[in-house]
């Protein structure tokens, strides 16, 4: 049996070998993926408005102009804001071709109205169609005129009022690079899923199925080879995907390790995941309907496991928490970031149940299988 | 036109024979719709613990400023929870809360004495983007309880900004994502049926006998018109689904009609080009599926284009894509946008479209001759 497995490998290295286009097939979605979903939450900082400004007055000027750098610093928290100042016709024209979310009208006279202590109330129309640009819009300009009072302590220079003394826990991380822990993972689960799909689907698609079903336990030796062979295959596939993402999405190993739990992780994912993955491909028979269910699949399982938001954080992660991808998340999380140590000891449990149960589920399969043929060789 | 019409009877029975291309041509809509709405749509409500190290009444009131601050669109900022310093501390280790606020003893004599008072916040730095709305959302809260404080007999001001939105309150994600879902099941749904249609002739070699019919146009009008029919029972589909699991409706359903044939004629010039170039339903299809779901990615399905910078934006600027969905979830979120708008718009697909039924009849004829 041990030589049946090893020829299956061997054999589907060598059709993975010879089928470059499945090989390019499976690398292009983690790449589209990797450019939409983290390309969005790597761009979104900066946000044009339109400043309509009346009070240009020289009396009145000095602190609008102060008021207006202080709306286009580029410290603090984003959206840092770009101003377009213009005239109130063109501003509603900017608005109306959506060329800006915003229009800021400072109304005359502002500027000398904060020197006596009683700012006029300025005036921002702003479309409300998406929640999260509107929130930014409000929360945006809401921030700058926290700096501004904060900078110019307006009249006097001791004034009354509370203020923010923030203190991190952890250092910065970007949104878009805290994402990247969970790629790995759907990387990984991903590969299982489609290489598996693959090599599973090749017996039929080239017609050798009745050979290995003619062959003495040759569907077991055969589906424990392509098991085996989708785990190398998605292996040598995430080494250079991995290298990939270090390059142009900015992941860095901090230690070495962060590199064995990468690898750690990749064991235990996709093996749970080919195992599917060959079960599939063997029973669809063809290798088109293979990418299509394993997507949808993965990226479900992605998304429910916290791959924008920490998982305690979103809707369901009190069930969710139980999948492997979850788990496999917050580990990688706290293996690349230090985030949500205290969750990495329940999540290791969660991995080796499911790995166990996969385990246990494909013996107990395996023993079904040879009780069936051995009583169907006892009847003939 | 008989024969149109027969050809696409013809067609649509060929569609609902095959429950496979009926789902595809749904599940993904509605895979995405549910997922979309249920995981993507929820505002960030953030976990956070305050401790109040008096009962003074500034501080009560700063913390109901906390509790109490809602976005434009009605949900809480934060799900602030009042306890004491030990309890709010093991929370915060534990991960249970994201921050930990805590409002120091005398506040309002400090306040009153002129004092710039320091409110310390640790925060749990999960990601910037989580920080960055901690802090954004305390500044908020800080300019309301700061404006109006008196000291010495003095009241001091800041500045405070009317916000006038176009529509209110400030609509919630789900409306914008159930608008950007319903654009995508428009347009994917009409490119699907044509794509199914011409590389199923591809597939069983009917194709010779087609084309020997004395007007071809007549064999793709019927093929236009029964993906016309997919496209509308698709999205009807996709709006009730809407419309029971999130209560969302277009602001004009009427207007929909007209939205509804711009995006077929938009998008099927480009999958007749892929199915008769590609031949097999299911690759065309998942290619025509995988180009849908992208572009409707890039053209505004999350957020605005407007709101890209980079790769990201000039892609989204040079997609035509953008152009129909830029005015399509703003008219069916909002009733209406300006005609200019609508104008600059629809040359720019309207071109792309022409090109596209142009190159999809030449490579179509140019095929089926070398089939």
């Amino acid at each position: 049996m041990r030589v049946k497995i090893i020829a299956e490998i061997e054999k589907s290295i060598k059709y993975w070998k010879t089928h470059k286009m499945i090989a390019l097939v499976s690398i292009f979605p983690p790449l589209l993926i990797c450019l939409l979903f983290v390309g969005v939450f790597n761009t979104t900082g900066i946000v044009n408005i339109a400043v309509v400004n009346n009070d240009t007055a020289d009396s009145s000027s000095a602190w609008t102009e102060k008021f207006l750098d202080v709306m286009e610093t580029r410290s603090g928290t984003i959206p840092y804001f770009t101003l377009d100042v213009t005239d109130a016709a063109t501003a509603e024209h900017m608005f109306d071709m959506h060329e800006t979310f915003a229009i800021l009208t400072i109304p005359e006279g502002f500027g000398e109205s904060i020197a006596e202590g009683t700012p006029l109330s300025l005036s921002v129309r702003f479309t409300a169609a998406h929640e999260d640009i509107s929130k930014n819009v409000r929360l945006g300009i809401e921030a700058r005129i926290y700096d501004f009072v904060k900078l110019y302590d307006l009249d006097t220079n001791i004034r009354p009022g509370v203020i923010v003394d923030a203190a991190l826990q952890n250092d910065s991380l970007p949104r878009s690079s805290y994402m990247m822990a969970g790629i790995l993972i759907w990387t990984m689960v991903f590969f299982g899923l489609l290489v598996g799909g693959a090599l599973g689907a090749n017996e039929r698609e080239e017609g050798t199925e009745t050979y290995i079903k003619m062959a003495a336990d040759g569907q077991v030796s055969s589906l424990i080879g392509k098991w085996a062979a989708s785990i190398l295959i998605s292996g040598a596939m995430l080494i250079v995907l991995t290298l990939f993402y270090m390059l142009f999405f900015g992941v860095r190993f901090p230690s070495v390790k962060s590199v064995l739990y990468l690898f750690l992780m990749f064991f235990i994912l996709t093996g749970i995941f080919s195992l599917p993955g060959v079960l599939y491909g063997r029973k669809a028979g063809d290798f088109r309907l293979v990418p299509a269910p394993m997507i949808i699949l993965s990226i479900t399982l992605w998304l429910v496991s916290g791959a924008m938001n920490p998982l305690e954080f979103s809707a369901g992660a009190a069930v969710f928490k139980y999948l492997p991808t979850a788990s496999g998340i917050r580990i990688m999380s706290y293996a690349l970031f230090e985030r949500g140590g205290q969750f990495v000891r329940e999540s290791f449990v969660i991995l080796a149940v499911w790995f166990i149960a996969v385990f246990a589920l494909f013996l107990a399969g395996i023993l079904l299988q040879r009780r069936k043929s051995k009583k169907c060789r006892q009847v003939l | 036109m008989r024969k149109i019409l027969s050809l696409m009877i013809v067609d649509l029975k060929m569609w609902f024979r095959q429950p496979k291309l009926v789902i595809m041509s749904v599940a993904p809509l509605l895979i995405l719709s549910i997922f979309a709405g249920l995981f993507l749509a929820k505002t960030e409500v953030l976990p956070v613990a305050i401790v109040m190290e008096d009962g003074d009444s500034s501080a009560i009131e700063l913390r109901d400023y906390l509790t109490n601050l809602k976005s434009g669109s009605g949900a809480l900022w934060f799900d602030a929870q009042q306890d004491d310093n030990e309890t709010a501390q093991e929370k915060f280790e534990q991960g249970e809360v994201l921050g930990l606020i805590t409002i120091p003893a005398n506040l309002s004599e400090r306040l009153s004495a002129g004092e710039t008072v320091e409110i310390p916040i640790v925060i749990n730095n999960i990601n910037d983007d989580v920080t960055k709305n901690f802090i954004q959302r305390l500044q908020n809260a800080f300019n309301r309880f700061n404006d109006g404080l008196q000291a010495g007999g003095t009241a001091y001001y800041i500045p405070t900004v009317d916000f006038i939105a176009d529509t209110t309150p400030d609509l919630p994600l789900i409306q914008y994502l159930c608008a950007s879902i319903l654009g995508l099941a428009i347009l994917m749904s009409a490119s699907l049926a044509i794509t199914f249609s011409i590389a199923r002739e591809f597939e069983d070699g009917t194709l010779k006998e087609l084309v020997m019919t004395p007007k071809l146009f007549n064999v793709l009008a019927g093929k236009f018109l029964s993906a016309v029919v997919q496209a509308f029972i698709v999205t009807l589909f996709i709006l009730l689904e809407e419309k029971v699991v999130f209560g969302y409706l277009p602001a004009n359903l009427l207007s929909q009609i007209p939205y509804f044939f711009w995006g077929v004629l938009f998008s099927v010039g480009l999958a007749a080009v892929i199915a008769a170039k590609i031949k097999q339903i299911l690759p065309a299809g998942i290619l025509v599926m995988v180009i849908n779901i992208g572009g409707w990615w890039v053209s505004g399905g999350l957020a605005p284009s407007e709101a890209w910078t980079g790769l990201l934006r000039r892609i989204a600027d040079y997609w035509p894509g953008t152009y129909f969905y830029q005015v399509y979830i703003n008219a069916s979120l909002l009733g209406g946008v300006s005609g200019e708008l609508v104008a600059r718009n629809l040359v720019i697909t309207g071109l792309f479209a022409a090109v596209m039924f142009a190159a999809a009849y030449a490579v179509f004829v140019k095929e089926v001759r070398e089939a």
